[in-house]
C-alpha cells in the first residue's frame, strides 16, 4: 500500500495545474457551501435571537382563550393574578427578568395618511429588562412624563414622513369596545434587527395606555427573560422546559416557548435545509465530474505506466486501487482546502457579517432579520465535507480506475 | 538438458477489421536455462507477439506454452498477474521507468510488488544491482534527469533486481547509439554469465545479434531458423 500510495500522490502532483484546478473547484465550491450554511444558520439563530430578544421573549405566557384569539388581539381574556405567575416563574434560577404586556391593533396617521399598526402597552423599565429594544432606539426609550410618549418604527416613521419629536396620531379600539383617538409624541425611532419591529411596531407605557385603551390595569402577555446560552439547543431545551412547568401548574394558561412561537419559522430553517442539501448535491456532483474527469486524463496519459506495472505483476485491482487512492487523495485535498477556504468565510461571517442595512438599504428582502447578518459556526459542516468530498471522489474515481485495471496489457505496453 | 520454456504449435491471430492477421503460425520452441537467445526477422515478422506469449501478457490462439513443464494456459488473470511477478522480467525499448519514481524505486518495484523481501533488504538489493549496472551514486535521480542509455540500465537493474528466471527484452537497444548498445549487452551478458538468468531478447541489431548464443529468425510468424552458436 506504501508504494502504490507513493506512486498516487506523485502522481497526483505531476500534472500539476490539472490538479490545482480540480481542487479550487472543489475548495470554492465547498468552502461557499459552508458559508452558505453559516449565513442560513446565522439567519435562522437571528431569527430566533430576534423572538427571545425583541418580539415575544423566552416564553411568552397569555391564557388560553387569549392565545386562540391571538390573531385579533383583543384587549380581553387577560391575566387575572399576574402576581402569583411572576412569582411563580422567578424561582426558576435561569430566569432574569420577567415583564408583561397588553398588545393592541390601531391606526397610526401624520394626518394625512393613516397606516394600521399593532402595537404594544408596557412597563417601559421592566420591559427594558426582558428585551433589548432601548438598545436599538433613536431618542429615548421613553422619557420622564408630561406628554402622552410613543415610540416606534424607524421605517414605520418614514413612511408617514414623521422624525423624533414630531406628534402623531394613534386610533383604536378601547377595551369596552369604544374608538378612541389621542396625539402622542415621539420619542424615540427604533432601528432594530427585527424588519417587523421597523416597519410596524409601536410602544407606548402603560401610563398612557391605561387612559388611552381603559385598561384597568389589563395585562395580556407576561413575557420572561432567561439566561443566554451560547448553544441555541441549550436555549430550547431551557425555555421548553420553563414553559412545560408553567404548563402544569397553570393549565389555565398557555406557555409558549420560544421554540413554539417560531414554529413556523424552525419549519422554514427545515425547508432551507434541505435546498441547502440539494446544493451540496449539485457542488459534489460538479466536484465529482472533475475529479472523474481528471483521473480518466491521469488514466489516458500514463497508459504504457500501467502497461509496465502489469507486466511486473500489478494485479488489475492494484491497478484499480492505484487510480481509487488518486481520486480520494484528490477528493481529501479538495476537501481541506474547501474547509479552510469555508472556514475564512466563517470566520468574516461570524466577526465581521453581511452588512445587509448599508447594502439593501431600503429594500425590502422578506428575510427576518435586518441590519448585520452573523453567521453561525457549525463544526458538523466541516466533517460532512470531508467524509462526503472522500467518498465523492471515490465514487468518481470507481469507473476511471475500472478502466484502467481492464486495459489489455499489450495494448497499454503498445500505446504511444 | 532440462526444458525452462517450451512453446508447443503456438499461433496468434489478430482480427483487424474485416481482415485476420496470422502473427504466430504454428511456433515449436524449447527454451533451456541460461539461454542468451536473440529472436530476429524483419518488422511485423512476429518477434513481439512471440515475446508477450512467453511473458503472459497475451495468450496464443491455439497450442500452449509451458513453463518448467506446467501449461499456462487457462491460467487466471490474477495468477498470470503472479507468474510474471514470480519468474518473469521485461526489458522495453522504450524503457518505460515511472517517471513519478526515483531510480532506486523503479528498481526496487518488482522487489516491492513480489513482497518477498523487508523494506531494508529491498532498498540494499536494490542499491547493489544499480551499482552492477554502474549507476551508483544516482539512485535518487528521477528518470527524466538520466541519457537514454542510463534509462535503459535502469531498466535492465529493474528487470534484474528479483533475480528472475527469465528475462524478456523488446528490442532493448533499438533506441540507443551503437556504443550505447554495446554497453547494454555487455551488461546483459555479464548477468547472463554470473546469475544464470535466461535472456529472450528481440533485436533487428546485427551487433546484439553477434552476442547471441542462440538466433531464432521468425518469418511470417513462423520459425524459420535456429541456430546455436
Amino acid at each position: 500500500m506504501g508504494t502504490l500510495f507513493k506512486i498516487a500522490w506523485r502522481n497526483v502532483w505531476r500534472h500539476g495545474k490539472r490538479t490545482a484546478l480540480t481542487i479550487v473547484t472543489m475548495a470554492i465550491g465547498l468552502g461557499l457551501y459552508i458559508g452558505m450554511d453559516s449565513m442560513l444558520k446565522g439567519m435562522d439563530r437571528g431569527g430566533l435571537d430576534n423572538i427571545i430578544n425583541l418580539t415575544d421573549s423566552s416564553v411568552r405566557v397569555t391564557t388560553t382563550t387569549y392565545e386562540e384569539e391571538r390573531g385579533s388581539f383583543p384587549l380581553d381574556y387577560g391575566i387575572e393574578d399576574t402576581a402569583s405567575l411572576e412569582s411563580f416563574i422567578k424561582k426558576d434560577p435561569r430566569v432574569l427578568a420577567v415583564s408583561m404586556r397588553t398588545r393592541f391593533v390601531g391606526s397610526m396617521s401624520n394626518g394625512t395618511d393613516a397606516i394600521p399598526v399593532m402595537a404594544v402597552a408596557l412597563d417601559p423599565v421592566a420591559d427594558g429588562k426582558v428585551f433589548t429594544l432601548p438598545e436599538f432606539v433613536d431618542g429615548v426609550w421613553f422619557g420622564d412624563g408630561g406628554e402622552r410618549q410613543v415610540v416606534l418604527g424607524k421605517g414605520l416613521a418614514a413612511d408617514l414622513g414623521l422624525k423624533l419629536g414630531d406628534w402623531v396620531t394613534l386610533s383604536a379600539r378601547t377595551r369596552y369596545e369604544a374608538q378612541n383617538a389621542d396625539d402622542f409624541r415621539i420619542v424615540g425611532l427604533i432601528n432594530s434587527t427585527a424588519p417587523a419591529i421597523n416597519y410596524s411596531g409601536v410602544y407606548l407605557g402603560f401610563d398612557d395606555a391605561e387612559e388611552f385603551l381603559e385598561l384597568e390595569g389589563l395585562r395580556t402577555e407576561v413575557v420572561v427573560k432567561m439566561e443566554h446560552r451560547v448553544n441555541l439547543k441549550d436555549a430550547m431545551a431551557d425555555s421548553d422546559g420553563l414553559a412545560a412547568a408553567i404548563a402544569r401548574e397553570y393549565p389555565e394558561f398557555s406557555a409558549l416557548s420560544f421554540g413554539e412561537v417560531g414554529r413556523q419559522f424552525l419549519e422554514l430553517a427545515k425547508a432551507k435545509s434541505k435546498s441547502i442539501g440539494m446544493i451540496i448535491f449539485v457542488m459534489m456532483l460538479i466536484a465529482g465530474v472533475g475529479i472523474a474527469n481528471t483521473i480518466l486524463m491521469s488514466v489516458f496519459s500514463r497508459v504504457r505506466e500501467i502497461g509496465v506495472l502489469r507486466a511486473f505483476g500489478f494485479a488489475p485491482k492494484e491497478i484499480s486501487r492505484l487510480f481509487l487512492i488518486e481520486g480520494g487523495i484528490l477528493g481529501f485535498v479538495g476537501s481541506i482546502a474547501g474547509m479552510v477556504v469555508g472556514l475564512g468565510l466563517d470566520l468574516y461571517m461570524i466577526y465581521v457579517g453581511f452588512p445587509l442595512e448599508s447594502m439593501f438599504k431600503g429594500m425590502d428582502l422578506g428575510l427576518p432579520i435586518w441590519g448585520t447578518l452573523y453567521g453561525e459556526w457549525n463544526p458538523s459542516q466541516f466533517a460532512v465535507i470531508l467524509i462526503v468530498g472522500v467518498l465523492v471522489a471515490l465514487i468518481s474515481s470507481r469507473s476511471p480506475a475500472r478502466r484502467a485495471s481492464r486495459m489489455e496489457v499489450t495494448n497499454a505496453l503498445r500505446f504511444v | 538438458m532440462s526444458t525452462i520454456l517450451q512453446l508447443e504449435r503456438v499461433t496468434k491471430t489478430y482480427r483487424k477489421g474485416e481482415n485476420e492477421v496470422h502473427a504466430l503460425v504454428g511456433v515449436d520452441l524449447s527454451i533451456e536455462p541460461g539461454e542468451f537467445l536473440a529472436i530476429v526477422g524483419p518488422s511485423g515478422s512476429g518477434k513481439t507477439t512471440l515475446l508477450n506469449i512467453v511473458g503472459c501478457l497475451d495468450s496464443p490462439t491455439s497450442g500452449g506454452v509451458r513453463y518448467n513443464g506446467t501449461p499456462l494456459g487457462g491460467l487466471k488473470e490474477d495468477q498470470l498477474s503472479d507468474y510474471r511477478k514470480k519468474h518473469i522480467s521485461f526489458i522495453f525499448q522504450s524503457y518505460n521507468l515511472i517517471p513519478v519514481l526515483t531510480v532506486r524505486e523503479n528498481v526496487e518495484l518488482p522487489l516491492v510488488i513480489e513482497r518477498k523481501l523487508s523494506k531494508a533488504e529491498a532498498r540494499a538489493r536494490a542499491e547493489k544491482v544499480i551499482g552492477e549496472v554502474g549507476l551508483a551514486g544516482l539512485e535518487e535521480r528521477y528518470p527524466r534527469e538520466l541519457s537514454g542509455g542510463q534509462e535503459q540500465r535502469v531498466a535492465i537493474a529493474r528487470a534484474l533486481v528479483k533475480d528472475p528466471y527469465i528475462v524478456l527484452a523488446d528490442e532493448p537497444t533499438a533506441n540507443l547509439d551503437s556504443r550505447m548498445a554495446e554497453e547494454i549487452v555487455d551488461i546483459m551478458k555479464e548477468i547472463n554469465r554470473t546469475r544464470g538468468a535466461t535472456f529472450i531478447f528481440s533485436t533487428h541489431d546485427p551487433l546484439v545479434q553477434k552476442h547471441a548464443r542462440r538466433i531464432v529468425t521468425i518469418r511470417d510468424g513462423s520459425v524459420h531458423a535456429d541456430e546455436r552458436k
